[in-house]
């Protein structure tokens, strides 16, 4: 009898607290990978994609942090209208707290960052990182447009998350582009 | 009453060390919505690059090797401020503690800009503002100014979408977020320690909230508090600088001391513990 009443009184308690905290995980996707090398070079007229060369070590060398495993950022290279290279944009993901940051950044020729957007962020609580039918929602990941939650565009106010390892992620890029910059154009 | 549909307009960049998220109603304006957008976000760069204490050739760094008596030029947004620092610090009895905290960090080494001169003898309270882009210090002091600049930023952001015509929009600075304009936009809170979790706040309109977490957020530094330490604050605010400032002491504080009441009155505030 008395047992009965305590998990009672705990079922209501667990009730309550599901009600009183929204357990959805969200997401804000921002621009796609095509648009996202609009805004970042908006001086391309076409984009051809490259496939940079990795060197972990050389990296982790030039930026002093540790290249993660299986870093494949996506990179183009801009085109102006003659065909002559205006300019690089890579985009590549980090991990937030739980969860991939996708970011993307636009390079000048001579390899100077010309900007940094987010394309994507979520947040998730730690144990549905593993949930697959979770994680299969963010797969192929979707435009903005899709992705839009009409109304509910949710305002998150609250712990702040930190932006360092997209700081460090924009550095490995610009090592990369570093790299590019000094072989030869090809034509 | 026929509106042209709108659509919303998000982005998102990494700066003032953390996301920030700029959303603005579209109808048929998409370029001038852009280009507001490109023109708050290059505000909130400058003041990133202005006011961080990371870089050595920031304000603050400029602040942290100052000579005492030697009128310094900043940056008008920087000495906006120190100002509201300065008052902030003093109506809070030092709850609200920018110095406390830009000391602590920099011993720490992890606010490497702040290790300017050896002896930090300056105060933030006897520093004195010549004019809109002048102070005179009494000494080097170090300022770690996190509590409050990204309040100040939303602020200016605010301002320039304003300035560039857009009606409403919401800037959000990693959770110090501020609302113009006619749209209700629902705010969620997030859960201190587990970050998928969020309840619903309110639906702001023309308004601010920040909040403030003290668990496990490494770069906070309590500076008075004795007890149980509050886990975390939410402030609704006119403003966001306000709103951030708020924050700070409301977490500091271990009852709502009348202090703080009277300063949440006056500010038409309001807050939200636990």
């Amino acid at each position: 009898m008395h047992d009965r009443r305590q998990a009672l009184r705990r079922g209501a308690a667990l009730g309550l607290a599901a009600g009183l905290w929204n357990t959805r995980a969200f997401a804000a996707v921002y621009l796609d990978p095509e648009q996202a090398r609009k805004v970042l070079l908006p001086q391309a007229a076409s984009f051809r994609p490259w496939t940079p060369a990795i060197d972990p070590q050389a990296l982790a060398q030039a930026t002093e942090h540790p290249v993660p495993a299986g870093f494949q950022p996506a990179a183009w290279e801009g085109l102006d209208a003659q065909g002559a290279r205006a300019g690089f944009v890579l985009t590549d993901h980090v991990i937030g707290k739980y969860e991939w940051i996708d970011y993307g950044a636009g390079f000048a020729p001579d390899g100077t960052v010309l900007g940094v957007e987010i394309l994507a962020y979520r947040e998730s609580h730690g144990g549905e990182v593993r949930n697959i039918a979770w994680r299969k929602q963010f797969a192929g990941r979707k435009g903005p447009g899709q992705m839009r939650f009409n109304d509910d565009i949710r305002n998150i106010s609250g712990a702040t998350l930190s932006s360092q390892h997209v700081t460090e992620g924009v550095q490995r890029l610009a090592a990369l582009v570093a790299q590019q910059v000094q072989k030869p154009v090809r034509p | 009453m026929n509106a042209a549909p709108t659509s919303l307009l998000q982005r998102a960049r990494p700066l003032l060390g953390t996301l920030v998220s700029i959303q603005l109603p579209v109808a048929d304006d998409l370029h001038a919505a852009e280009a507001a957008m490109s023109e708050a976000f290059a505000v909130m760069a400058h003041i990133h690059r202005r006011m961080s204490a990371h870089e050595p050739g920031s304000d603050l760094a400029r602040l942290a090797c100052a000579q005492a008596g030697e009128p310094l030029a900043l940056d008008a947004h920087t000495v906006a401020v120190l100002r509201l620092a300065q008052h902030w610090q003093r109506a809070s009895r030092g709850a609200f503690d920018p110095q406390r905290a830009g000391v602590a960090l920099a011993r720490q080494g992890r606010r490497p800009a702040l290790r300017g001169g050896s002896s930090l003898a300056g105060s933030l309270q006897r520093m004195q503002f010549l004019d809109r882009h002048t102070v005179l210090p009494d000494g080097p002091v170090a300022l770690d100014l996190g509590g409050i600049a990204k309040g100040y930023a939303v602020d200016q952001a605010v301002a320039a979408l304003r300035a560039a015509g857009r009606a409403s929009g919401i800037v959000n600075a990693g959770g110090d977020l501020r609302a113009f304009g006619t749209r209700h936009w629902p705010i969620e809170l997030q859960h201190p320690a587990v970050t998928a979790r969020t309840q619903r706040l309110l639906r702001l309109r023309e308004g601010a909230v920040a909040s403030s977490v003290a668990a496990g957020n490494a770069d906070f530094v309590p500076t008075r508090r004795n007890g149980r330490p509050w886990r975390s604050g939410t402030v609704l605010a006119r403003d966001c600088a306000t709103a951030d400032a708020l924050t700070k002491w409301a977490l500091q504080d271990p009852e709502p001391s009348l202090a703080l009441r009277r300063a949440l009155r006056a500010s038409g505030a309001r807050l939200w513990r636990n």
